[in-house]
């Protein structure tokens, strides 16, 4: 029942190996198809995006009305243009926690 | 020679016939499945189909019979995965079925990594992985996922909308120094950063390595939150997750 460490490893190995191609692969086709579309052109995804489509008569799920002419990432974006305010709010959050350990009296030395 | 109607099982046939257009690739699989016993066939067929109920129970029935992990490995679960590979690569199926395929097989590899940590080959470390809170995007971080279990890791996986307490109470539970929290909208990256002050405030944050990554985020940014690392992609999250646990244990 217990083969050798080596044994093993080089099964490990291989399948990091099936797996570093998969993410090869999920990388190129990526560009071009929504990762959560599936093969019968449903969307997988949990969240809401624009792409998303009912179709009528069908229980299945939303399907995928992406039509490969733009970023689809695009779409699963709530507020575009919110990276500017983002990086203030990671400010705040820092200082903010800072100054609550400061009066709380935190184990840890803030960074 | 094997041919491939020396393969009992029917859907491994099928898949070959079917999916495997490349003649080196058709001549291995049928050589490899030819002589696997019908018993890791199934193990192969189920993992094909994504079945991890079937993929569990046929792994944990074949070592109770007494069947050798290594060969479980090689005819079954690598096998099958090998044709899920080939299948993703001409195009057949898409990163959805992929990961439900890579979930059956971490079903079977549950019952193999006991036998494994006997061997002597310990896991490289244990990765706790989640999006964070408000994020409801699971593909780059189930890619990741299925690379660091690749990779040896044990990962822990947290799902979607991931609040910083589930993060606390996962590391606290399974003793883990590494995590992993994506993110894909810019609105929630900050509760990247409010997930790092939260193990602060915890007295944690010197007991454990943040990593970071999704589309919009960036080293700046992972600096900016007070991450470890950043991973640009799933391959990146496996080399960084491997130098992290070492940083940590060190």
């Amino acid at each position: 029942m217990f083969a050798d460490k080596k044994a093993y490893q080089e099964r490990l190995d291989r399948i990091a190996e099936i797996f570093s191609d998969v993410v090869a692969n999920a990388e190129i086709s990526s560009l071009l198809r929504c990762p959560y579309r599936d093969q019968n052109d449903y969307c997988t995804a949990l969240f809401r995006c624009r792409n998303q489509l009912t179709v009528e008569g069908d229980s299945e799920g939303l399907a995928c009305g992406h039509t490969g002419e733009f970023d689809y990432r695009t779409a699963w974006e709530s507020q575009p243009r919110a990276r500017e305010r983002v990086k203030q709010k990671i400010a705040d959050i820092k200082k903010e926690a800072e100054e609550r350990r400061r009066g709380g009296g935190s184990e840890e030395t803030p960074s | 020679m094997a041919q491939l109607s020396d393969i009992t099982n029917a859907v491994i046939r099928a898949e070959i016939e079917e999916f495997v257009d490349d003649p080196a690739e058709i001549e291995r699989n049928v050589e490899l499945f030819a002589k696997a016993s019908a018993q890791m066939q199934d193990i192969a067929a189920a993992l094909v189909e994504g079945e991890n109920d079937t993929v569990d129970q046929l792994t944990r029935t074949a070592l109770d019979e007494g069947i050798e992990a290594l060969e479980i490995m090689d005819d079954g679960l690598i096998a099958g995965m090998g044709i899920v590979g080939i299948k993703f690569r001409d195009g057949f199926i898409f990163v959805p079925e992929v990961l439900v395929c890579a979930r059956a097989m971490k079903a079977g590899m549950a019952h193999i990594e006991p036998i494994l940590a006997a061997s002597g080959a310990e896991p490289a470390g244990t990765v706790i992985m989640g999006t964070v809170k408000g994020d409801l995007h699971d593909i780059g971080k189930n890619l990741c996922i299925m690379m660091l279990r690749g990779g040896g890791f044990i990962v822990i996986d947290l799902g979607v909308d991931t609040s910083p307490e589930e993060f606390l109470e996962a590391v606290a539970e399974h003793d883990a120094h590494v995590i992993g929290m994506s993110a894909l909208l810019t609105t929630t990256m900050p509760n990247m950063a409010k997930t790092v002050e939260a193990f602060k405030d915890a007295g944690l944050r010197e007991k454990v390595r943040f990593m970071v990554g999704g589309a919009p985020v960036t080293p700046e940014f992972a600096e900016d939150v007070g991450a470890d690392g950043y991973g640009k992609d799933a391959m990146a999250a496996v080399e960084l997750a491997t130098k992290l646990a070492i940083e940590v244990r060190a």
